[in-house]
């Protein structure tokens, strides 16, 4: 386990720095001179080496490299727009997007695995069908468009909550942020949820199927006696990895949601450094979206490994299987 | 071939399954044909708005603001008084020029890079593996975001991010069929029969993985109708005045009560594309392998 | 314990009638053997009297334990049934056994069901279980994964679990389909012994006819959902035979013709 442990998290160090490569590169290389783009048409020549010489382009492109990476760790990055530190900008945006997409995930959750399950064990009935046929229809779906018609009947027609916005005391009326935080909970919630059920009900239909269950049926034990007893670890080893990845993906959900819903959270921010090619706040930005996206299925690899001992026979070194 | 695509698909039968399930005719599954017609209502209209709109998709003088549907405006007019049917196909011809243009680039360097891993050296495997599946764990919404951070807000930004990540699905979906069916006892006997390394390739594994890449592709190309309709929704999309739904949507949001239909009809556009291109992978599935039923 | 099988058919819900009117039973401490290709409904009939029919399919007809009919009980009886009067071991035992639990943990299983033993009680019977399944190195294996026993062990453990809790009647489905020549005579003489010595009575269902004379004395034969032939053993061997049976002795006598030259 302890081998496993430092050969995984080498490759995830690898990955971590190959993507930051990539990130770093395409801002910096691509085609697109991006201290002149940033200032627009008619910078003077000083203005242009000034900028150069804060963004460090006048130096060798690792060195470059390696004092972006340094600078993640001291902090010292501003945006080129309010000239604030990058890491405080992040800082303070996290109390509307982390309570907005951890929210969204344990709704879809609470709602896709009972769902899912009862799909999979039913999946021949009606319910089952109906289920199924809704995640289908889910999966269809963008998710900025279930947002755009939740404000249209529960916040302008219904007024029942704000059609968004956050209020600007934060979290000192908890309320008011509660009630502006529902819509985009729901939002989300949806959208992972018909990816969730749909993966929770394929488990359970190889669970259902699974000789193992037969067997315990075989020795007296109900349907659901077996599953209780068989199923829940079996289930677990796939379930896992479609959680860990879509606790990573509504942060990125939250990134479209919080546009539809006016939120100044993690989204709006980057968005707005996007469009406005804030490209200190860009890269800090993604970096720490994709740092949580990878950290996430590195934990996910080692909780399937926790859960199914079979993992643990085979190599460790066996990514390429 | 085909006979050799069903060898390989068909998953076992439980040994006393009845026998009457074996002889049962092969049927063409409801889903294909739902789907077929799906995605074949949204690219004829992409495909006549090519040559003809009811109205120019920009034309501003054509009704008035925010018109109810009516025989001269199908579904209206949006606040500035553009036909909203007009614009709907405009969105169906973005939808089809970024699933094209998607499923072309995705199956060249995907079916490229995934041969490429399976059928070279160990180590090369190695490294092509790691980069494409650190670029499926790589968010798209991203990707596109960096692109549209250096080269601005466009329709080929969009769907340069959008083909990166289907390729990277593609290479590795490639990946593991193609060493897959290296492995099946006639791909011995041609190898040993003396068939060059790439007439096994393009006649043995390539027809024989092309039905499942086709699943892929289908599902793939939902995919990115429905990344590039939440792009233009944020505005990193092609810029105005090329049609959009997602950018339709938006425009939509602020004039919902007015205007309702523009803030559903488009929604409805999209999944009803995507849905019939996800059926139709499913109804290509199911074609393959009539044993696995149950994802409907 | 007389297991009474009559006019037992099965159909599907689409009005497909996959096992006609098949009539058989064994006595007390009887070896019953079902042989027929796959398709003939055998592997239908053992999971009919489980009561674990895939859904969408119905039987009609009675089976009936010491007189007792199954076919109507309440699923709440009929669990009381499974596992502590009919128990059945399957074909694969890899998948029959739950892959991440311990093999200790799926026998305690049955126990903690039908006799309510836990704890260092269970444990001592597991232990005696595995050892009548003649099983080396118990502690080990008891608290061993299915994956990391081999084939033989596997069905040995099924075959304990089975057992747990005495059943009046074992139904072993292929039971050594899945395994090695060599294993599988080794595994169709610990069932022989067994069944000896706790006088269960047996109901063996193959499409293999040396081995199902092996173990069995008498005989039904299936084809397409009938019974062609109810024989014995003996007379399956020295014949004359039905002939359906005949062709089945053909094809087994020559498959089975070659591997037995090189076994010692």
């Amino acid at each position: 386990m302890v081998r496993f442990i430092a050969l995984r998290l080498a490759a995830l160090i690898a990955s971590l720095v190959l993507a930051s490569a990539v990130i770093f590169y395409v801002l910096r290389k691509l085609p697109g001179e991006s201290a002149g783009a940033t200032l627009g048409v008619g910078t003077t020549v000083d203005q242009l080496d000034l900028l150069r010489a804060e963004l460090g382009t006048d130096l060798p492109v690792w060195q470059q490299y390696t004092s972006w990476i340094a600078s993640l760790f001291d902090g010292s990055t501003t945006s080129f727009i309010s000239r604030e530190p990058v890491s405080e900008l992040i800082t303070s945006k996290l109390p509307i997007t982390l309570p907005l997409s951890i929210a969204a995930f344990v709704v879809a959750v609470l709602i896709s695995i009972p769902l899912g399950v009862i799909a999979g064990v039913y999946r021949e009935s009606v319910v089952g069908v109906v289920v199924s046929a809704l995640s289908q229809l889910g999966l269809a779906i963008p998710v900025f468009w279930v947002g755009l018609l939740l404000v249209w009947w529960f916040a302008l027609r219904e007024r029942w909550l704000p059609s968004g916005g956050f209020p600007r005391t934060g979290w000192e009326d908890p309320g008011a942020a509660i009630t502006s935080l529902v819509l985009p909970v729901v939002t989300i919630a949806i959208a992972m949820s018909s990816v969730m059920v749909r993966y929770i009900r394929s488990a359970t239909i190889d669970v259902v199927q699974s000789d193992y269950i037969r067997t315990a049926r075989s020795l007296g034990y109900s349907m659901w006696g077996a599953l209780a007893r068989h199923g829940l670890r079996n289930g677990a080893v796939p379930v896992v990895a479609i959680l860990g990845i879509e606790l990573a993906t509504s942060l990125l959900g939250a990134v479209v949601v919080e546009n539809v819903f006016a939120l100044p959270g993690l989204g709006t921010l980057l968005l707005t450094a996007v469009t406005g090619r804030d490209f200190p706040v860009v890269q800090n930005l993604v970096l720490l979206l994709t740092v949580v996206v990878l950290v996430m299925n590195f934990l996910v690899e080692l909780l399937q490994r926790a859960i199914d001992p079979r993992l643990q026979a085979t190599s460790a070194a066996g990514a390429s299987a | 071939m085909s006979d050799l695509t069903n060898a390989t698909h068909m998953a076992p039968t439980s040994d006393d399954a009845p026998a009457t399930a074996k002889k049962q005719p092969r049927r063409t599954p409801p889903s294909l044909v739902v789907g077929t017609v799906m995605v074949g209502v949204t690219a004829l209209m992409g495909l006549v708005a090519f040559f003809w709109t009811p109205y120019s998709m920009n034309s501003t003088g054509d009704g008035q603001r925010l018109e109810g549907p009516s025989a001269q405006f199908w579904i209206g007019t949006d606040r500035l008084g553009r036909d909203l049917f007009s614009q709907l196909m405009g969105g169906a011809q973005s939808a089809l020029i970024v699933a094209t243009a998607t499923i072309v680039v995705a199956a060249v360097l995907g079916v490229t890079i995934g041969v490429l891993a399976a059928a070279t050296t160990r180590w090369v495997d190695i490294v092509l593996l790691n980069v494409i599946d650190l670029l499926i764990a790589f968010p798209t919404l991203l990707l596109a975001m960096l692109i549209v951070t250096v080269r601005g807000a466009s329709l080929a930004a969009a769907v340069a991010a959008i083909a990166i990540a289907g390729s990277a699905v593609i290479a590795r979906v490639t990946r593991v069929n193609v060493s897959r069916v290296l492995r099946e006892d006639y791909i011995t006997a041609a190898i040993s029969s003396g068939t060059r390394w790439w007439g096994i390739i393009t006649r043995h594994v390539l027809p024989n993985i092309f039905p499942l890449l086709l699943v892929q592709l289908m599902i793939l190309a939902g995919a990115a109708i429905l990344a590039e309709a939440s792009l233009s929704y944020l505005g990193l999309g092609s810029p105005p005045p090329a049609p959009s739904w997602g950018r339709m949507l938006k425009e939509a949001q602020s004039t919902v009560l007015v205007q309702p239909l523009a803030g559903i009809v488009p929604g409805v556009a999209i999944a009803w594309t995507v849905l019939g291109l996800n059926l139709l992978g499913d109804g290509i599935r199911e074609r393959l392998d009539p044993t696995l039923r149950g994802d409907r | 314990m007389t297991l009474d099988v009559h006019n037992l058919t099965i159909t599907t819900s689409t009005g497909l009638t996959l096992l006609n009117d098949v009539s058989w039973s064994v006595t007390s401490g009887g070896r019953l053997g079902i042989i027929g290709e796959s398709g003939s409904g055998k592997s239908l009939t053992a999971a009919a009297i489980m009561g674990l029919l895939p859904t969408g399919m119905r039987a009609t007809g009675r089976i009936t334990l010491d007189g007792r009919e199954l076919t109507t009980l309440p699923e709440r009886e009929l669990r009381k049934v499974r596992g502590a009067r009919i128990a059945m071991v399957f074909q694969e035992p890899l998948t029959a056994l739950d892959p991440l639990m311990t093999v200790g943990k799926q026998i305690a299983g049955p126990l903690k069901l039908h006799r309510k033993l836990t704890g260092q009680a269970a444990r001592t019977r597991i232990l005696e279980l595995l050892q009548l399944v003649a099983l080396p190195d118990i502690e080990r294996i008891a608290d061993s994964y299915p994956w990391q026993l081999s084939g033989g062990q596997r069905q040995r453990v099924a075959l304990a679990m089975a057992l747990a809790c005495e059943p009046d009647v074992l139904i072993a489905d292929e039971p050594t389909t899945a395994l090695d020549v060599t294993v599988q005579a080794e595994i169709l003489a610990l069932l022989d012994d067994l069944i000896n010595r706790t006088g269960t009575t047996l109901v063996f269902v193959s499409h293999d006819l040396p081995v199902v004379t092996r173990v069995t004395n008498d005989i039904i034969v299936m084809r397409d959902g009938h019974v062609t032939e109810h024989t014995t053993a003996q007379r399956l061997v020295n014949g004359p035979r039905e002939p359906y049976t005949q062709q089945l002795f053909d094809a087994a006598t020559r498959i089975t013709a070659l591997p037995r030259k090189a076994q010692p």
